[in-house]
C-alpha cells in the first residue's frame, strides 16, 4: 500500500522526482570520485607524494560528504513541501502522519538506489580525469594506479541513503503537522508558511558556531588552517540555510524600491511573490550561497598561491561545478512548481514575455540574496583565515570578483527561466487545473 | 438585438483517426449584449470547449468566432492574449486569484498587464460594488470562498469587457453564498449593462438567466428564454 502511494506520488509530480534524482546523482558522483582518489593512494608505501595525494583525497572526501548531506537534506525538504497538497489530501482521507512519513521514506530510498549506479558511473569518469590530471603533472606517487572498486560505491550508498532518509523524515515531520484543510486550500502560497522561532534560534547558534570555528582555525598552524576552510564554510552555510527566510525578506526589502520604480507590473508581481514566498526563496538562496562562497574561497586561495597546480584547479572546478549544478537544479524545481500561477496570469491576459520578466525580476532578488550571502560568507571565512594561510582577500583582482558575482547572477537567471519554454507550451486553461509541468 | 458574440459552424475535435474526440460539432450560436446566458449540459457535452473557443482560450478546428464583429478564431496567440485582458473577463470555479497579491492588486491586474497606470481608487470602487468595501488589502487566504469569487468578479468587470465568461462560478460554494454570487452576476447585467455567459450545472443559475443554451454531445439541443429576475 505504502509503495503504491510512493509510486503514485512520483507519477503525479515527475519534475519534483527528477529534481531529487538529479541532486542525488550529483552527490553520488562527487563522493565516488573523491573517495576513489583517497582509496587509491591509501595502500601505497609512504612517501611525500603519497601523503599529499592521500590527504587531498581525504579532505575532498570529507567535504563532499558533508556537502552532499547538506544538499540532499535541502532537496528532500523542498521535494516534500512541494508535495504538501498531495500529503494533505492523503491526511484528509485518513492517512496517518506515519503513513505519510513512510511514503516519503520509501520514495527517498528508491530514488537513492536508482541514482546510485548513475552517480557511481559518472564519478568513476570524473576520477579518471582527475587521476589523469595528477599524472600529467607528475604528482602521482610511484606505482599508484587508479582503483575505483567497491569502496566509493558503499561510501556513496551510505551518504545517499542516510541523508535522504534523514532529510525526508525532518521534512515530512513538518508536513504532517500541517492542518490538511489549510494545505488543500487553493489560496495557499507555496513556501508562505511563517518561519518558526526554533529556526531563528538555530540559525543564530550556527552563526555563533561558525564564528567560533573561524577563530579556532585562524589560531591553527597555517597548513592545517587551509584544510579546514571548507568545513568552516559549511558551518556558515547551514546557518544561512536556517536564516534563509529572513535573508530572503531582507533582499526583497532592498530590491523592492528599484523593481517597483523600474520594473512596471512585472516588478510589482516579483516583489509581491518574493515577499509572500520567503521560505521558497530560502531553498534557492542556500545552494547559490554555497556555489558563490566556495568559488570565492577557492579563487582567493588560488590568487594568493605562488604555484597553482592542476589538482587545485581540478578541485575548484569539482566544487564549483557540483554546487552550481545543485543550485541550477533547485532553481528549475522552483520555477516548475508555478505552472498554475503562470497559467492563471496568461488566462487573464499576461503575455509570455511579461511572465518571463516577472521571473527575471524575481531572479534578481534571488541572486541578490544568494550571491550576496555567499559573498558575505566567503569574506567572513577568508578575511581572517586567508590572511593566516598567506592568501589574503585583497589578493583577488577586481575582475575576478566581478566575474564570480556576474556568473552567479547569470546562473540564477538562466536556471530560473530555463523551464519557461516548456511551461508556455501548456495551454493556459489546462495549466490552471494542473499542478506541475 | 445586437449580437456581441457569434459562433458560426464551430467544430472542435482533439486527436485524429479513429480516436478523434468531437467536443463541438458545427455549432451555431449568437449571444446578445447586456444579457445573462446560461450554458448547460451534462459532463462531456462540450460546455467547457464552448467557453474556451468563445473566450479566445482555444481555437476551433473549423468555423468562425466573432467578438464584437471581429473574427477572433483566426487570431494568433499574442493577439488573443491582448484580447483576453482588454475585452474579456473570466471567473473560474476556483484558483481565480493570485494568492500573493491583495484583493485590490488582483482586481487591478488586467489593467496593469495592459500597461495602464495604477488606479487604486478604481479598484476600491469596484470592490465596493461587489460588496467588499474595506477588504481591499486582504489577501485571498484571508477571504471566504464567496468573497474570493466576488474579487474575481470585480477583476472580470474592471476592464468593462465585451463579455464576462464564468465557468461554474458557484460550483464550489454553499447554496446561500452561491445565491449571493449569482445575484451579483445578475446585477452586473441588469444595473451595469454587462454581458455575462455562465457555464454551469446549477439549475438556480439557469432560473435567473435571460437565456439558456443546452448542449449535448457537442451540439446545441435546446435554446430558450428563461425567466429573468
Amino acid at each position: 500500500m505504502t509503495t503504491g502511494l510512493a509510486t503514485a506520488s512520483v507519477r503525479a509530480r515527475p519534475s519534483a522526482f527528477a529534481g531529487t534524482f538529479a541532486a542525488l546523482v550529483f552527490c553520488a558522483t562527487v563522493v565516488t570520485a573523491s573517495v576513489a582518489i583517497a582509496v587509491s593512494a591509501s595502500g601505497l608505501p609512504t612517501s611525500p607524494e603519497q601523503q599529499t595525494v592521500y590527504e587531498m583525497g581525504l579532505v575532498f572526501s570529507l567535504v563532499t560528504v558533508y556537502m552532499s548531506i547538506f544538499v540532499i537534506g535541502q532537496v528532500m525538504a523542498l521535494a516534500v513541501s512541494q508535495r504538501g497538497r498531495e500529503s494533505a489530501l492523503l491526511r484528509a482521507v485518513g492517512a496517518g502522519p506515519w503513513q505519510i512519513r513512510r511514503m516519503v521514506a520509501t520514495e527517498a530510498l528508491w530514488t537513492a538506489l536508482l541514482a546510485l549506479p548513475v552517480g557511481y558511473g559518472l564519478g568513476a569518469l570524473v576520477a579518471l580525469g582527475w587521476f589523469a590530471a595528477l599524472e600529467g603533472n607528475g604528482m602521482t606517487p610511484d606505482g599508484m594506479a587508479l582503483h575505483i572498486g567497491l569502496g566509493p560505491l558503499f561510501a556513496a550508498l551510505g551518504v545517499l541513503v542516510v541523508s535522504s532518509q534523514l532529510g525526508g523524515i525532518i521534512a515530512s515531520f513538518r508536513a504532517s503537522r500541517t492542518r490538511p484543510a489549510a494545505a488543500l486550500s487553493t489560496t495557499r502560497v507555496p513556501g508562505g508558511e511563517r518561519a518558526g522561532r526554533v529556526r531563528g534560534v538555530a540559525a543564530l547558534v550556527f552563526v555563533a558556531g561558525a564564528v567560533a570555528v573561524t577563530v579556532a582555525t585562524a589560531a591553527q598552524p597555517a597548513e592545517d588552517a587551509g584544510d579546514t576552510i571548507p568545513i568552516v564554510l559549511l558551518a556558515y552555510l547551514i546557518a544561512a540555510g536556517l536564516a534563509g527566510p529572513w535573508i530572503g525578506r531582507l533582499a526583497t526589502l532592498l530590491a523592492a524600491p528599484v523593481l517597483r520604480a523600474a520594473g512596471g507590473v512585472a516588478g510589482e508581481l516579483a516583489v509581491a511573490g518574493s515577499r509572500a514566498r520567503a521560505r521558497r526563496l530560502s531553498a534557492a538562496i542556500t545552494p547559490m550561497a554555497m556555489v558563490t562562497a566556495f568559488a570565492l574561497a577557492k579563487f582567493v586561495s588560488l590568487a594568493g598561491s605562488s604555484e597553482v597546480d592542476a589538482v587545485e584547479i581540478f578541485g575548484t572546478l569539482l566544487y564549483a561545478g557540483f554546487a552550481g549544478l545543485v543550485a541550477a537544479n533547485t532553481l528549475v524545481m522552483l520555477t516548475l512548481e508555478r505552472l498554475r500561477e503562470f497559467s492563471l496570469l496568461r488566462t487573464i491576459g499576461a503575455e509570455k514575455r511579461q511572465i518571463t520578466r516577472v521571473v527575471l525580476a524575481e531572479s534578481g532578488i534571488t541572486a541578490l540574496a544568494g550571491v550576496g550571502t555567499g559573498t558575505v560568507i566567503g569574506c567572513a571565512v577568508m578575511a581572517p583565515v586567508g590572511t593566516k594561510v598567506g592568501t589574503p582577500l585583497s589578493g583577488l583582482p577586481v575582475w575576478a570578483w566581478a566575474a564570480t558575482l556576474g556568473a552567479g547572477a547569470l546562473l540564477v537567471w538562466a536556471a530560473s527561466a530555463a523551464p519557461l519554454g516548456r511551461m508556455f507550451r501548456v495551454r493556459p486553461i489546462d495549466g490552471v487545473t494542473r499542478r506541475s509541468a | 438585438m445586437e449580437a456581441i458574440l457569434e459562433l458560426d459552424r464551430v467544430s472542435r475535435f482533439y486527436g485524429r483517426g479513429r480516436g478523434t474526440v468531437h467536443a463541438l460539432r458545427d455549432l451555431d450560436a449568437r449571444l446578445y449584449a447586456h444579457s445573462l446566458t446560461a450554458v448547460m449540459g451534462p459532463s462531456g457535452s462540450g460546455k467547457s470547449t464552448f467557453l474556451q473557443c468563445a473566450a479566445g482560450l482555444d481555437r476551433p478546428s473549423s468555423g468562425t468566432v466573432r467578438l464584437g464583429g471581429q473574427e477572433i478564431s483566426a487570431m494568433g496567440e499574442r493577439q488573443l492574449t491582448r484580447l483576453r485582458r482588454a475585452r474579456i473577463g473570466f471567473v473560474f470555479q476556483s484558483f481565480n486569484l493570485l494568492p500573493t497579491l491583495t484583493a485590490q492588486e488582483n482586481v487591478l491586474l488586467p489593467l496593469r498587464l495592459d500597461g495602464k497606470p495604477r488606479d487604486p481608487a478604481r479598484a476600491r470602487r469596484m470592490l465596493a460594488r461587489v460588496g467588499l468595501d474595506g477588504r481591499a488589502d486582504a489577501r485571498p487566504g484571508e477571504l471566504s470562498g464567496g468573497q474570493q469569487q466576488r474579487v474575481a468578479i470585480a477583476r472580470a468587470l474592471i476592464t468593462e469587457p465585451d463579455v464576462v465568461f464564468a465557468d461554474e462560478p458557484t460550483g464550489a460554494l454553499d447554496a446561500d453564498t452561491a445565491a449571493g454570487v449569482l445575484g451579483l452576476l445578475r446585477e452586473s447585467v441588469t444595473a451595469y449593462g454587462a454581458t455575462v455567459v455562465v457555464v454551469t450545472h446549477d439549475a438556480a443559475v439557469a432560473a435567473r438567466a435571460d437565456r439558456v443554451l443546452r448542449l449535448a454531445e457537442g451540439r446545441l439541443v435546446y435554446d430558450t428564454v428563461g425567466a429573468a429576475a
